[in-house]
Order: structure tokens, then C-alpha cells, then sequence
């Protein structure tokens, strides 16, 4: 895989450093999750307040129980989604290269920016995440916010998502003509905000002031899915494979392989739960399979790097699918892959125990001519029978 | 793509962005070829340390679970006399580098210290600080680390700098 190919598909905070606002670097990293530096995905917040991609900080504490940032113990009880910036991370992303078009500059101008983007970077590296936010970003953040008014809705009244989320979705709620129809009202306005979503982007695309669904609602299918408790390790190996049956997960291959499977599993379906637009079980069970085959594919690149680098090569993609069984057909191919080398090689073996008895017959010479007995001929015969014999096992 | 190679290239695209300017110790850092995102070279001229004169090579080997798990890093002591450059030095007397290997004993690029939010830039600039914060209660390289107790900074600079070409 040459990566050079990809290197524009992944965004980077550097990508701001030459448009008209190269201060956007700084949000653009705080919207990055630490761990995998890409934009958060479902953000859940620690108990020290700090926030990761829901998959990301899971996999960390399936290691070890701290925070990556401040090393505080870090419990997967206790990690809690944000939706409200799952909703900012995903407005940011969607109109990211919207954004990097309307204020880039020739490239003319360039050297007269210089100046700016050298201490965008420099803050970024300084604080790496932990970016001094000066008052004009901070505001830009809120503007940026305020641009999507959301439309409340129980009453259907617009006002930025902070305000929907502190008192006024209490007052709605309590209004007694609300309660009764709450289900059913909310799900028809997700409903209609939807499909004028939609027909907003296939129209007109360009209408920056569109309504965006930014309701900090999820789906109510998820509300009734429960997490997954953590895999306790030391149960039996037939339990394992009822409780992966059970997620209608695939059950062959080794112990350590089925608990890797399951944990991967738990990991993707808890931080499914977290996020505001989640996936299907099906599209997980894809994606937990795509990890794997990921994994067993480094494994076994690079164990055909070290030890069969030329012979192997011919079965190297035969090899590739992940479950590692040495069933009949395997072992019979490997008798076969014998039989043809030694074919091959077969002058060359003789010609090996051709200069192997020369040597020793030499050596006999020698020692026949420092001894001068006769007795030492009768041995070198049956060394000469002895060499036969491994003649014959070479071959075979 | 895995995520490991996803989040490599996008430190490969941090790294090779000319307006972003690596610490002036790392000389460079980059993957050995365009095709394996999973081995790393790195040059480093540790001014500030005393190690300053000397240009070291630093091997870096990643595993499909990084982030996760730490970097393999190494300084580069047994090149190949073909592979050699003049430039670099080969031999690092230090109290927690293994002389023979290269071998590097540092807390946080062991599995329970590392954490994963660090970079690989971050991890060559944790060696460079551990050049001049020599350990010697923890030593792979026992003769330099008694010179350490000692204090003896004459015998230290000039082992230092035998070494250097």
C-alpha cells in the first residue's frame, strides 16, 4: 500500500493554516478527539472532564483504568455521552470543506499570512489539545453555535440548543397538554424536520441558514437498548460462545481470539449507544468482522515477512482469511510443497553430499596416511554405507 | 484502513506539513518507505544535552494496536558497514541505553505508562529529556551509570565525545 495516495483523505488542523482565518486551526483541534485525532465520534466525558470518542476512550480502558490525559482512574461505568457536541462535531465536519473554500486565499497572498498561521501552529503544538483559547475563538465557537437556532420540540418555539437544554425543555415538559401527547408530537416534528432536511440539501444546497436537525434527541429505538456489562474473563469457554451466539457473532477460533472478539464487541456496541445517529447491529457485526480481519492480516504479513519469504509466496493470498485451522488439505499441500522442493532441489542436494563425502573421504586420507592401518579401511566402508543412508533420507 | 494506519498518516501529515516545525533536535522523522506505515526512522541532534555534537539514529516499530500500545523505538547501534553514513554516530554511552543493542529503558514507552494521546514526536522528545536526565538507579549500561554516581564529568563528556565522529 503506498500511503502517499491517502494522505490528502485525512484531515489535519494544519489544513486552516493558509485561508483567511487560520485561527479555525485551534477549534478544529479542540473538536479532535486525543486518541485517534480525528474528529470526536459519539464524545462521552470522563469523570475528570475530559472528552474522547466513545470507541476510543473504551479500547484505552479495556487496558488499563486511567485517562489518557491526567492519568486519573478512568471506569467504563462512569464515562457519560454529550450529545450537544456530537451535534457541533458533526456541523463542523459537514461544512468543514464548505468552510476551507470560502476563506481560502490565492496563493499569492500567502507570504503576507505567514506570520499568523506560524503562531496558529505554534499554540497548537504547544498545547496540543490543551489550546489556549483566546477571546475571539471562544466567541467564534458561540457564533458559530448560534448560527443553527433549533426549534424545540415539544413547543416548536427556536432558540439556540443551550437554551432548549436548560430550563425551557423542563417547562415545556411540565406543561400538563404536552405531557399527554409528548411521544407522539416529538416523533411527528423529528419526522417533518427530516424530510425538510433533506429536501433543503437536494434543493438548495447552497441556503447556508437551512434548518439542521439539532435536537439533542437520540433515536427511540436505542432509549430501550441496554449496555452490555463488561466480559468477565473467567468464564467458561462453551459460555463465551452461547453469550457471542447470542450477539449472533461468529464462534470458531481460539479461546483468546473469542474474548478478543467479545470485547471488541461489547467496546463498538456500548459506543453505539453514545452516539446521536447510531448504526444498526447488523452494520456492527460488519464492522467488528472488518476489525478482525485487519488485525489477523498484520499477523500474518508479518509472519510471512520472517519466515517464509520466498517459498510462501504463491499461497500468501490463500492465506490471508483470517481463521488459522490446519485441516487435511493444509497439511497435504505442505506434504506436496516437500515433495516438489526436494524435486527441484535434487542436484543440488547430490551435489551437496557429492562435496559432503569428498571431505570426509579426505579426512579418512588423511588419517589413513598418519595411521597406515589396515583395519581403517573396513570403517571408512561403513562410513560410506552410513552416508547412503542419509542420502536416502535427504531425498525422501 | 485500520486505525492505526489512519492515525500514523495523519501524524505523517502532521510531520511533512512545512509550517510545522518539529522541536530543532529531531533532524527528521519519517517512515522508512512509502509503502509501510509501520517502521519509522528518525534523526536527532540533541542540542541542549550533552550529547550535542552527535547525530543519533532512532528506529521506530509500530504495532497494528497503536495508539494503544507504546512505539518500539531503539537507537540504530548495528547498521550494516554498507548502510553506514559518516554523519551519524553509531554508539551511545548512556545509563539506561544498552550499548551493544540500543535498547532504550524508559517508563513511559513501557505498556503501563504509555498513554495513548501521545505522539511519536512526543516519544523522541521524551528520549532526548531522558538524555540529560540520566537514571542510574534503573541502568542498562552499568560502567556509564557508576560514572553517573560518581559525578565524575570529565570521565562522562569525554566517553561521550570518543564516541562521536
Amino acid at each position: 500500500m503506498n500511503f502517499n495516495s491517502n494522505i490528502n483523505e485525512v484531515s489535519d488542523p494544519s489544513d486552516w493554516d493558509n485561508c483567511k482565518l487560520p485561527s479555525l486551526s485551534n477549534l478544529d483541534s479542540l473538536l479532535r478527539c486525543q486518541i485517534c485525532k480525528d474528529f470526536l465520534n459519539a464524545p462521552v466525558l470522563t469523570n475528570c472532564g475530559h472528552v474522547f470518542c466513545s470507541i476510543c476512550i473504551r479500547r484505552t480502558i479495556s487496558n488499563s483504568n486511567k485517562c489518557p490525559l491526567c492519568l486519573e482512574e478512568t471506569y467504563e461505568s462512569s464515562l457519560r455521552k454529550v450529545l450537544i457536541l456530537d451535534n457541533i462535531v458533526k456541523w463542523f465536519n459537514n461544512n468543514r470543506n464548505d468552510l476551507l473554500k470560502n476563506l481560502s486565499i490565492d496563493l499569492v497572498n500567502d507570504s503576507q499570512n505567514d506570520s499568523s498561521s506560524d503562531i496558529s501552529v505554534i499554540s497548537e503544538l504547544n498545547g496540543n489539545g490543551n489550546v489556549n483559547v483566546n477571546g475571539n475563538e471562544g466567541k467564534k465557537e458561540k457564533e458559530e453555535v448560534q448560527d443553527n437556532l433549533v426549534e424545540c420540540p415539544i413547543c416548536g418555539v427556536f432558540m439556540t440548543p443551550d437554551e432548549i437544554q436548560g430550563k425551557h425543555i423542563d417547562q415545556c415538559l411540565k406543561n400538563p397538554n404536552g405531557s399527554t401527547n409528548r411521544n407522539t408530537k416529538r416523533t411527528t416534528s423529528r419526522s417533518f424536520f427530516k424530510n425538510s432536511s433533506s429536501s433543503d440539501e437536494s434543493t438548495t444546497p447552497k441556503n447556508t441558514k437551512k434548518r439542521q436537525i439539532n435536537i439533542q434527541l437520540q433515536p427511540n429505538s436505542i432509549k430501550k437498548k441496554q449496555r452490555i456489562p463488561n466480559l468477565d474473563t473467567s468464564i467458561s469457554t462453551n459460555k463465551l460462545k452461547e453469550k457471542l451466539n447470542y450477539y449472533k457473532l461468529p464462534i470458531n477460533g481460539k479461546r483468546n481470539e473469542l474474548e478478543q472478539r467479545m470485547k471488541e464487541f461489547i467496546n463498538l456496541y456500548n459506543a453505539n449507544l453514545d452516539s446521536i445517529n447510531p448504526v444498526s447491529d447488523i452494520s456492527l457485526i460488519s464492522k467488528l468482522k472488518k476489525w478482525e480481519s485487519l488485525i489477523n492480516n498484520n499477523i500474518h504479513s508479518q509472519n510471512n515477512n520472517n519466515i517464509h519469504s520466498d517459498t510462501n509466496s504463491n499461497n500468501s493470498s490463500a492465506n490471508s482469511s483470517p481463521p488459522i485451522t490446519f485441516d487435511e488439505e493444509t497439511i497435504r499441500r505442505h506434504q506436496n510443497e516437500h515433495k516438489s522442493w526436494n524435486k527441484k532441489n535434487k542436484n543440488h542436494y547430490e551435489d551437496l553430499i557429492k562435496i559432503a563425502r569428498m571431505n570426509m573421504q579426505k579426512q579418512k586420507n588423511k588419517q589413513l596416511i598418519n595411521n597406515e592401518d589396515n583395519n581403517n579401511n573396513n570403517k571408512h566402508h561403513i562410513d560410506d554405507d552410513e552416508l547412503s543412508d542419509i542420502d536416502t533420507e535427504l531425498i525422501t | 484502513m485500520s486505525n492505526a494506519q489512519k492515525r500514523l498518516l495523519k501524524e505523517f501529515k502532521k510531520y511533512s506539513n512545512p509550517n510545522n516545525k518539529l522541536s530543532e533536535s529531531i533532524i527528521s522523522l519519517t517512515p522508512i518507505n512509502d509503502n509501510n506505515l509501520f517502521d519509522w526512522i528518525a534523526i536527532i541532534n540533541p542540542i541542549e544535552t550533552i550529547y550535542k555534537k552527535g547525530f543519533y539514529k532512532l528506529s521506530i516499530k509500530l504495532s497494528n494496536t497503536y495508539p494503544l500500545t507504546p512505539p518500539i523505538i531503539k537507537f540504530i547501534t548495528n547498521e550494516s558497514q554498507i548502510d553506514r553514513d559518516e554523519q551519524i554516530t553509531y554508539q551511545i554511552p548512556h545509563c539506561n541505553i544498552d550499548f551493544k543493542t540500543g535498547e532504550i529503558c524508559l517508563d513511559i514507552l513501557k505498556i503501563d505508562n504509555w498513554s495513548p494521546i501521545w505522539t511519536l514526536e512526543y516519544s523522541i522528545l521524551a528520549i532526548i529529556y531522558l538524555l540529560n536526565n540520566q537514571e542510574p538507579n534503573s541502568p542498562l549500561n552499568i560502567d556509564f551509570a557508576n560514572l553517573i554516581k560518581l559525578n565524575d564529568k570529565l570521565a562522562i563528556n569525554s566517553i561521550i565525545n570518543y564516541y562521536i565522529k
